[in-house]
């Protein structure tokens, strides 16, 4: 059995990420002295924004908006393509090509990468509540920034997040 | 990449050295540390903290963002082979 592609897929929101993220962190809903984990969950969200914002951007910027079965399977299938190490690598190998925003979101991406790995997997690592609450902030305000970046950047962008050098 | 003992003491010196060019007068450093850090596809990273003393303003992401950029490039200029990635903690939440 297979899943029926929609006529319009969404991309994950990022904003509802560092909302989530957000949420974790704030006293009223996670008590007083958020847990290690909520700290944890709300880290590893700035990331994920970041991560759907990009995949998101290359699809709109290669595909532009699915408005039928065909745009919808090919704008997917680039949103899907995104991998993590690729992406982190090229955007760092070409980040002096860049402009400044896209400066700013691909070390933005490099950084919240890592620590992403190490509050998922790291029982040793410490992340505070300051340092989730940082995270979320400079994810939105980088994703904002990369929003900016002329079309013909971001599809020069998403051709080397996507495929990698030989 | 692992850094050295000494490119790790190096990196916190510099990051010391170069924060208050960047952040208020409100924001008193109590301390840098650099250390290695398992990071993804099994290369360690380097993750730099700023411990502050407690009771200041919220940091400015333009201001955060700006120095890290700047930083980037300074490693580079210097042959430090690794990114300046920061946190900025309050002293009390470390001894919490």
């Amino acid at each position: 059995m297979t899943t029926p592609i929609s006529a319009t897929p969404a991309p994950i929101d990022w904003a509802n990420l560092i909302q989530a993220g957000r949420d974790l962190l704030d006293p009223q809903q996670a008590g007083p002295t958020p847990s290690h984990e909520h700290v944890r969950r709300a880290a590893s969200n700035a990331y994920y924004a970041m991560f759907h914002s990009l995949a998101h951007s290359n699809a709109t910027a290669l595909v532009g908006p699915p408005t039928n079965p065909t745009t919808a399977a090919a704008w997917s299938r680039i949103y899907r393509g995104l991998d993590h190490t690729t992406a982190r690598r090229e955007l760092q190998r070409h980040r002096q090509d860049f402009s400044l925003q896209a400066r700013i979101f691909t070390a933005a991406f490099a950084d919240l990468q890592q620590r992403r790995h190490s509050a998922d997997y790291d029982p040793n690592a410490v992340i505070t509540t300051s340092d989730g609450a940082l995270y979320l902030n400079r994810a939105e305000a980088a994703i904002l920034g990369f929003a900016q970046v002329a079309l013909d950047e971001r599809v020069h962008i998403a051709t080397l997040t996507l495929v990698r050098s030989r | 990449m692992t850094a050295n003992p000494e490119t790790l003491e190096k990196i916190a010196h510099i990051i010391r050295s170069e924060a208050p060019r960047y952040l208020p007068a409100e924001f008193v450093i109590h301390d840098v540390t650099a250390e290695n850090l398992p990071g993804p596809d099994d290369e360690d990273y380097v993750h730099i903290r700023v411990i502050l003393e407690d009771d200041h303003p919220e940091l400015d992401m333009q201001i955060h963002m700006r120095f890290r950029l700047e930083m980037g490039d300074l490693f580079e200029k210097l042959g430090i082979p690794h990114n300046p990635n920061m946190s900025y903690t309050d002293r009390s939440e470390l001894n919490a």
